[in-house]
């Protein structure tokens, strides 16, 4: 029988003149693991909220939804409450109360559960999420990820019959997010709970979910099983960057012979199709070493330009710098080097802790270092007054770029840097059509997506043209779509001077973009080069197509890569 | 080491913790004053070591000097007046007044110290929870929001000088301009990410009724004892004063209670009921001992 069942739901925002959910039939199983995908404002959101009338927007609706027999509405707070569970993106604002024990006693609290049951049931999570060795910890030493798993297990201590998760690994980096889906799946498989996800970071879901609908513009267009989306791909490559790179890679060399074989997900089912494809005969025996020669000469072309041009001289110099918190505390930075060349796209990646945004930080003179040098145009960061620095010179995108934002819109903000600044008003119109921000000049901060936002701050940066932008975690929260623009207008950025500083987790948008990568590991840099150079080598911290290739295909670092290496293979 | 009273329930704690501040505030007696300092003093060392020093010295002994010193400048009762400053008379009664007020307060400061140590907020939060389920969450809240909106005011002004908007650059009139410009962003931050908050909460069941608090402490025998050995201690404080074993006046002549062998069966009373967490420490201490040394 079907838990869920949404029966030509059509939704619409008051005042608004476009519908957000047009008649929409979708029917979820009991026991079903739905991932919900789509680029921002398709309505994913809009759609998931309809199935939780507490958090439902009013708004004009019609068709109905019908949960467990009975419909939605019917459902008083209490069975709500305890049935449906819901998880939103951001873990720090969902928690409510200051001590982990207490978070996952709360909504059993608001159950009015006695106190032998609640005891039962909160020791049962614990347990089930690995949360006893933080049971009494403050709320505030959690890291990302296990404020998110909070959220969660603060959910299925009520034992809902239905979860229900918006965009839940969003502002999480991938360790994390991998840890948070292997804990879905074993909710999933383990208590049989259903589910129903929306997410951008589509790769580690697509093994583990049993059906995957994709939205747009407030209406499904594809519903079916994970390996179906292939077929998809081939009506709209554009949907390339939503879906997994095995899968992608697939449906684009996938010779006639081969089209029935069911297409791969992971990146093991992505190298065993890679290894059969070679093995078929479609190249020859000795393809490996054959591809090898045909894919170097390919990329030679490349590689040559992707290296930085010689002669260029480091903007920003940082030399074995050490830096830490507090005196008593731990170095964070342990001589860490790093050059700033202009109009360059370096991407800093590394692990959580590995030091990235501190060495941003100290490399932008945020941070002063207690032992080595930072130079900024030959000079030492330390002859510079803040003023001098901060603006003109460099610019400093922290994490969550709505800090930066104190105004009620977009417009406001730029003309008070311009103010402030006594620049010249024919900026505004110029930076408008750089950062392409015409439709979201009036809008409020609060009320545009992460991709905009992220836009919106660096105009801000830019009106004072800064020699060097750093941006920390600058794609976080992207979807797939955003991400593209967001890539070719940091390019567009580099190509007049401007040198950009990325640190990122998000390794497939390096390897697409950055004209440099370098690899953080234990306050220090471990590798530096071209994303090619830093990531064909690795086994595991590289990008899932890199990871498919490793050995079969050298040098590829990209879904594109390992296409195009293949394509050469096929056309000789 | 983790105190044994620490571990105990917090009702019963609280309710240590009340008689013990409150009876030297009752009764300004000598004898009371000097017990309570005396057990205050050695449960706070077994509490904090030798750190307990720096707060005696820097915080309870100046508290003590100045009330001892200000009462008798200012209070000219009595009817023994020692001598003159100024045509004000300076009585003995007020001196005797003042130096058990300074005791009193330092009694206080004392336990509160204590108090303190003991009391973390998931005890407080606890507590009030078993009585005020609403408040006990603000409480629980305003812990979690208070430091969260601290580090968020500091990450904006971060990410303010980042941009060139710094508040330790330009004039006096610019730089108040960009801490404004920090606050009110903070509380258009607090105000937007507090749906989140909201939701959250709702989708949790907030405002159903009746609400629970999840009790993350037992009641158990130990518990039981304790709690009926300061209700016995409590008892003999009632009728002490109840029957006038115990008495003071200050003015206008200093007089307290006669001394009887019933007086001093009180004051012992007294003292093992405000001694509970140190005999506590000290039994627990002596069977770990005993634990070890059969090993």
């Amino acid at each position: 029988m079907a838990l869920v069942e949404i029966k030509a739901l059509s939704f619409s925002y008051p005042g608004a003149k476009t519908a957000a959910l047009s008649s929409i039939d979708l029917s979820v199983e009991e026991g079903g693991f739905v991932l919900i995908a789509g680029p921002s404002g398709c309505g994913k959101s809009t759609l998931l909220r309809r199935l939780k009338p507490t958090l439902s927007a009013h708004g004009l609706v019609s068709g109905a939804v019908i949960f467990d027999g009975e419909p939605i509405e019917a459902l008083n707070l209490r069975r709500q409450t305890s049935e449906i569970g819901f998880v939103m993106q951001d873990p720090e604002m969902q928690i409510a109360t200051d001590k982990v024990w207490h978070e996952l006693a709360f909504g059993l609290e608001s159950l009015g559960t006695d106190q032998a049951t609640m005891r039962v049931r909160v020791a049962e999570m614990a347990n089930f999420f690995g949360i006893q060795r933080w049971f009494h910890s403050p709320v505030s030493a959690l890291s990302g990820g296990q404020k998110q798993l909070l959220c969660l297990a603060s959910v299925m201590v009520m034992q809902p019959k239905l979860l229900i998760l918006d965009e839940p690994t969003s502002q999480l980096d991938p360790i994390a997010a991998a840890d948070f889906f292997d804990t879905l799946k074993r909710i999933n498989a383990d208590l049989g709970t259903t589910i129903i996800i929306t997410e951008h970071r589509v790769e580690g879901l697509f093994p583990i979910v049993d059906k995957v609908v994709f939205m747009r513009n407030g209406k499904v267009y594809f519903h079916g099983e994970p390996r179906d989306c292939a077929e998809l791909l081939n009506a709209e490559p554009a949907l390339s960057a939503v879906l997994p790179t095995a899968m992608t890679v697939f449906s684009k060399t996938q010779p006639e012979s081969m089209s029935s074989s069911p297409a791969p997900l992971t990146v093991r089912e992505g190298r065993s199709y890679l290894k059969s494809l070679i093995e078929s005969g479609f190249s020859s025996s000795k393809t490996a070493s054959n591809s090898a020669n045909s894919s170097k000469r390919a990329y030679r072309g490349r590689i040559k330009n992707e290296m930085s041009k010689p002669g260029d001289k480091p903007v920003i110099s940082m030399r074995d710098a050490w830096f830490r918190y507090e005196k008593s505390s731990e170095d964070i930075l342990k001589g860490a080097s790093l050059e700033v060349n202009s109009g360059e796209l370096l991407c800093v990646i590394g692990g959580n802790g590995a030091g990235k945004t501190t060495a941003i930080m100290t490399a932008s003179g945020m941070y002063k270092p207690y032992r080595g040098k930072v130079l900024l145009d030959g000079k030492p960061m330390s002859k510079y007054s803040d003023g001098e620095l901060f603006g003109k010179r460099v610019g400093v995108l922290l994490q969550n770029p709505i800090l930066s934002f104190v105004h009620d819109s977009v417009r406001e903000e730029l003309e008070g840097v311009i103010k402030r600044n006594k620049l010249e008003k024919s900026k505004l119109d110029e930076i408008v059509g750089t950062m392409e921000l015409e439709s979201i000049l009036e809008s409020n901060p609060y009320d545009i997506s992460g991709g905009e936002l992220q836009r919106a701050a660096i105009a801000k940066l830019l009106l004072l043209e800064p020699s060097v932008l750093f941006l920390d975690e600058a794609t976080k929260g992207m979807d797939a779509f955003f991400k593209e623009k967001f890539g070719t207008l940091l390019r567009r950025l580099t190509s007049r001077g401007t040198a950009i500083v990325l640190v990122s987790h998000d390794i497939e948008f390096c390897a697409e973009y950055a004209d440099r990568i370098a690899m953080f590991f234990d306050g220090g840099v471990i590798a530096d080069g071209t994303p090619r150079e830093v990531l064909s080598g690795n086994n595991f911290y590289t990008t899932v197509a890199a990871r498919i290739a490793n050995g079969l295909v050298p040098d590829a670092v990209t879904a594109n890569d390992l296409i195009a290496s293949l394509e050469g293979d096929r056309r000789k | 080491m983790r105190d044994a009273f620490d571990t105990i329930n917090p009702i019963v704690a609280f309710v240590f913790f009340a008689f013990a501040l409150v009876m030297p505030m009752l009764l300004m007696h000598p004898a009371l004053l000097g017990i309570s300092l005396v057990c205050a003093l050695i449960w706070l060392f077994m509490l904090r070591g030798k750190k307990a020093w720096g707060y005696i010295l820097k915080f309870v002994l100046p508290i003590m000097l100045l009330t001892a010193i200000i009462n008798p400048l200012f209070n000219h009762a009595g009817i023994t007046t020692l001598f003159y400053i100024r045509f004000n008379p300076v009585t003995l009664e007020s001196i005797i007044y003042g130096v058990s007020s300074a005791a009193m307060l330092a009694s206080v400061v004392l336990w509160f110290a204590c108090f303190n140590q003991i009391f973390t907020s998931d005890k407080i939060v606890y507590l009030l929870g078993r009585f005020a389920p609403g408040l006990s969450l603000i409480v629980s809240m305003a812990l979690r929001f208070v430091p969260l909106f601290t580090k968020q005011a500091k990450r904006i002004a971060a990410a303010q000088r980042g941009a060139g908007m710094g508040v330790d650059g330009g004039s006096i009139i610019k730089r108040a301009g960009s801490g404004l410009s920090i606050l009110s962003s903070l509380i258009t931050w607090a105000l937007e990410s507090s749906v989140t908050t909201a939701d959250s909460m709702r989708s949790r069941g907030y405002g159903l009724h009746p609400r629970k608090s999840f009790a993350s402490y037992r009641f158990d025998g130990r518990d039981a004892l304790i709690g009926g050995l300061l209700a016995l201690g409590m008892l003999s404080c009632a009728l002490a004063s109840g029957f006038k074993l115990i008495s003071i006046r200050f003015f206008p002549s200093y007089k307290t209670n006669e001394i009887t062998p019933l007086f001093f069966a009180f004051l012992i009373a007294y003292a093992l009921t405000l001694l509970i967490p140190v005999i506590m420490n000290s039994i627990e201490a002596y069977r770990w001992h005993l634990s070890r040394s059969k090993l």
